[in-house]
């Protein structure tokens, strides 16, 4: 609770306390006073008001400051995005492995494959093409190529597009000779796609080139 | 006149006493309140009205109560999600919709969360049922990764006449 409401109870206390007295001694000079009391006690709530408002806002400077230095400490733009990459590719790759570890549940997988062919016909962008996709009994693994000139970072919303409530979604951009291609890892109604840690649960740590990084997931 | 004196000191003492009290209340309140207020700071509730229409706004209306979608057709809405802190976790979504049944188009929501360079993200969608009413989407954000220093964002669609009253999210270090 911020000091301004403590201070701020305080003098309301103290108030409440002087006209509780006020009321108990009932005598006109008795009163006079209290109302004197009053006044001088609005006026030291009015006064601390102010400095603690001063107060607060020297504070509130100093920790943006204190926090600006922090951000100009973290790393740089083009490590956050590096790192990022790493973990993605990590993330797909425990996915694609889970995928080919999962039986096939036919009844399900070929309905959510013809599912995500005609919700892509229906509703993708225009060019962009299905290159695979593959169901399992929990997941399905889509690959998608973007026609050329797209770099593939309009947004679509591929979830109800595909049919289905979860997806992690890594975005490929052109490479010489090859167009940009989507990938989708997406999981069945009623399941989670897979942590990249299987054991472990929990904030992730490493320690790249000096630099804390961490990453949650959630089962 | 003594007697008077008497009196008023004896005003003073209660006054005294009384202030006392009050403040030892106050303070036990404080300290029992104090650990429920600081809970409080991560849900976070707010209104429709945060949210932007892909559309001209012209096609919103926008009432104290809800966001309407008034494009005559379905229109996509941006509600952004506050990050208190820039490695913190989102527990959980709830988005309040109410399908009005006139399309056949029904509110449906997706929570993304998006990398710093935007070329990841991870998506939850949840859509309302069929039938008209107030609906609550909720989202658990299971197996969901919360990018450190990327963004979370809610993505709604609705029919024609569809509202979004507000959303809650919780946040936790």
């Amino acid at each position: 609770m911020s000091r301004l409401t403590h201070v701020s109870l305080f003098v309301l206390a103290g108030l409440a306390g002087a006209s509780a007295g006020a009321l108990v001694d009932g005598s006109p000079h008795a009163a006079a006073r209290s109302r004197h009391e009053l006044v001088a006690l609005a006026n030291e709530l009015a006064r601390r008001h102010t400095q603690v408002e001063r107060g607060d806002g020297t504070r509130r400077a100093e920790a943006e400051a204190a926090e600006d230095d922090v951000s100009r400490e973290g790393p740089a733009l083009d490590e956050l995005i590096e790192h990022e990459r790493e973990i993605a590719e990590r993330r797909a790759a425990v996915i694609t492995a889970a995928a080919e570890r999962e039986t096939l549940d036919p009844s399900w997988s070929a309905a959510a494959e013809h599912r995500i062919a005609e919700g892509l016909a229906a509703h993708g962008p225009p060019g962009v093409a299905l290159v695979s996709s593959t169901c399992k009994t929990t997941l399905c693994i889509v690959e998608l190529v973007h026609p050329p000139g797209d770099p593939g970072t309009e947004h679509v919303n591929w979830l109800p597009v595909f049919g289905l409530p979860r997806g992690f979604f890594v975005r490929h951009p052109p490479q010489p000779g090859r167009h940009a291609r989507t990938m989708a890892y997406l999981a069945r109604k009623g399941y989670s796609l897979p942590l990249a840690e299987s054991n472990r649960r929990g904030p992730e740590r490493w320690l790249v080139q000096g630099i804390n990084w961490s990453r949650k997931e959630r089962r | 006149m003594k007697s008077e004196t008497r009196l008023n000191d004896h005003g003073r003492l209660v006054t005294v006493i009384v202030a006392c009290v009050g403040l030892t209340l106050g303070g036990v309140v404080m300290q029992g309140l104090g650990p429920r207020i600081a809970m409080a700071g991560d849900n976070k509730i707010l209104p429709a009205h945060a949210c932007q229409p892909e559309e001209d706004p012209e096609y919103t209306i926008f009432s104290a109560r809800y966001l309407e979608n008034d494009l005559g057709a379905e229109q996509t809405y941006w509600c952004p999600v506050l990050r208190d802190d820039t490695q913190s976790e989102l527990e959980f979504v709830r988005v309040r919709v109410e399908n009005r049944g006139s399309s056949y188009k029904r509110p449906e929501c997706t929570v993304h969360s998006v990398s710093v360079g935007g070329t990841f993200t991870d998506s939850e969608y949840e859509e309302s049922p069929s039938t008209t009413g107030f609906f609550s989407l909720e989202f658990p954000l299971n197996g969901f990764t919360e990018y450190d220093n990327g963004h979370f964002v809610i993505e709604c669609t609705l029919g024609d006449e569809d509202r979004i009253l507000s959303y809650r999210t919780n946040e936790s270090p």
